[in-house]
């Protein structure tokens, strides 16, 4: 199962990640093991969110941190499952953060859940509701985002296994995917050959990195790489993918898996049911997206 | 007539509602739907419900009897291994229309997703809008009526029934495509009649099975033979 929803506003922000959590609250049916979502919002700061497995860890972090830039501000909280979430807002070149994503990463007891000046992660253990009750002074305001429900099946129920997975390539990218990726491993592989490293063994990973990937060393567009990833990846899957300024969707040729969407004047909702549109609005009266196709909305 | 408020309810209350003022005779009108799942499911005996809204995944599923008006749209599984009756949509419909549905009648007004008619076992279907690829995949029985434009691999692995579509599309494995007697066009243009639809229906083609299904030989035991 899972789920994943999306929301573009065209014009303005709000806390798009309280609606967001409301979309997700809907599906909770599609899976309950955790949930997560990203925002993306005008912001002058550049932001470093780690999940630290332990009080030691968060030191090692400042540490890794303090070589490239410093520290302006940093809020540590305690997630669902007892880990440190350290956010810290960082003086760093911003060229240099892809480098600082992979040296965080390099530490097997820390995880990069986001940096970027524009995007901004939230992922934990559970369902959309338990995380509205143990976050609940987190304010997320943003212009889009994106979201998602795991029901853990081709990997381990982990904190850091939970969508959106974003990447040390194009740190500002975001994905959440609903399917599974049957050629993970031979496409894994074929990535690490060239260099790429990887956090998890989520099949779901792969999507961030062979986005980042291609964009960055290949040059192609986001369009393209997308077109293009319905041909490499095999298996049953509609995923969404998002920069600061686009938004896409993807579904694989056989549509096993579903995705709706509605756009207005005010914004655009997708999701994978039509129900998850119900907290935005009343009645909404969307459209499937077709098999092997791919949208993407530019700001 | 009587009305029903679906904003804080259940699916399992109401449908027990909803039977509730079926078996009493009165139609039904659902408000506040709010693309929940699994609206109307086993309903049975007679009567009406009119959903002033959309619904979610498998509404109308093992319905045998009353009538379904969706005035939205709805999601997967429209009226799974529905016995009689019939649902007719408005707006669009998901995926998997009818799946393994045995009787009744599915009209679709607006455009429907992939494999409608999976495995489908007799009864009814009737898209208006354009259809999604593997139409009437591995379906046993009934007929399925597509009257726009439909995607590819029609009829896949099919065993048994029709499918009735104007040319385009391409055709799954094991079917063909053949030319529909004067009784069946007049059959369909009667049901057509019947669901309120106007269509020019020269042109109009039927897919069957090929008829070239694997032979399965049964070994019998060595003291049998």
């Amino acid at each position: 199962m899972c789920g994943i929803a999306g929301l573009i506003l065209k014009s303005g922000s709000s806390n798009i990640g309280q609606d967001i959590i409301n979309m997700l609250d809907k599906m909770v049916h599609r899976g309950e093991d955790s949930t997560g979502f990203a925002v993306y919002e005008n912001n002058e700061v550049c932001e470093v969110r780690v999940n630290c497995s332990t009080e030691k860890d968060v030191e090692t972090l400042r540490h890794i941190i303090e070589q490239f830039g410093s520290i302006d501000d940093e809020r540590v909280l305690r997630s669902r499952v007892g880990s440190y979430l350290v956010w810290a807002d960082v003086t760093v070149k911003y060229e240099e953060l892809p480098v600082l994503y992979r040296a965080i990463d390099k530490v097997p007891t820390l995880c990069v859940h986001s940096a970027g000046k524009w995007l901004r992660i939230l992922k934990d253990m559970g369902s959309a509701k338990n995380l509205m009750d143990h976050y609940t002074d987190v304010e997320f305001d943003g212009y889009q985002g994106i979201g998602h429900v795991r029901l853990a099946t081709e990997s381990v129920e982990n904190i850091n296994f939970a969508h959106p997975f974003s990447t040390y390539y194009l740190p500002e990218l975001a994905i959440a995917h609903n399917g599974q990726l049957t050629n993970y491993f031979n496409l894994r592989r074929k990535m690490e050959r060239k260099g790429v490293t990887f956090k998890t063994f989520n099949d779901s990973e792969i999507i961030a990195h062979y986005i980042g990937y291609h964009m960055v060393e290949d040059g192609w567009s986001f369009e393209e790489t997308l077109e293009k990833s319905i041909d490499e990846f095999d298996g049953v899957f509609t995923y969404t993918a998002s920069l600061p300024d686009k938004i896409g969707v993807v579904r694989d040729r056989l549509g096993i898996k579903p995705l709706y969407i509605h756009e207005n004047d005010q914004y655009v909702l997708f999701g994978t049911e039509q129900v998850c549109f119900s907290p935005l609005i009343h009645e909404s009266y969307s459209e499937e997206m077709d098999p092997g196709s791919v949208i993407v909305w530019s700001r | 007539m009587v009305e029903i408020d679906a904003q804080d309810l259940k699916p399992y209350d109401l449908n027990r509602l909803i039977q509730k003022y079926l078996s009493s005779g009165e139609e039904v009108i659902l408000k506040n739907p709010d693309a929940k799942h699994n609206i109307g499911i086993k309903l049975r005996g007679s009567g009406r419900v009119i959903i002033e809204g959309s619904t979610g995944y498998y509404t109308g599923g093992f319905m045998d009897g009353p009538e379904i008006l969706i005035k939205g749209n709805t999601g997967w599984y429209l009226g799974d291994n529905m016995h009689s009756g019939r649902i007719v949509v408005e707006r669009n419909s998901g995926s998997n229309v009818g799946p393994s549905m045995i009787g009744g009648e599915i009209l679709i007004k607006g455009h429907s997703g992939s494999r409608i008619g999976l495995g489908m076992k007799g009864g009814l279907i009737v898209i208006k809008g354009k259809t999604g690829m593997l139409a009437g995949k591995m379906m046993l029985s009934g007929t399925i009526v597509l009257l726009d434009k439909v995607g590819d691999l029609v009829g896949e692995s099919m065993y048994g029934g029709r499918i009735f579509l104007f040319e385009g599309p391409e055709l799954g494995g094991n079917v063909k495509m053949v030319e529909p007697s004067v009784d069946e066009i007049m059959e369909i243009k009667k049901k057509l009649e019947i669901l309120g639809i106007e269509k020019d229906l020269d042109g109009l083609k039927k897919v069957i099975p090929a008829g070239k299904q694997h032979k399965y030989v049964l070994f019998k035991p060595m003291h049998m033979r």
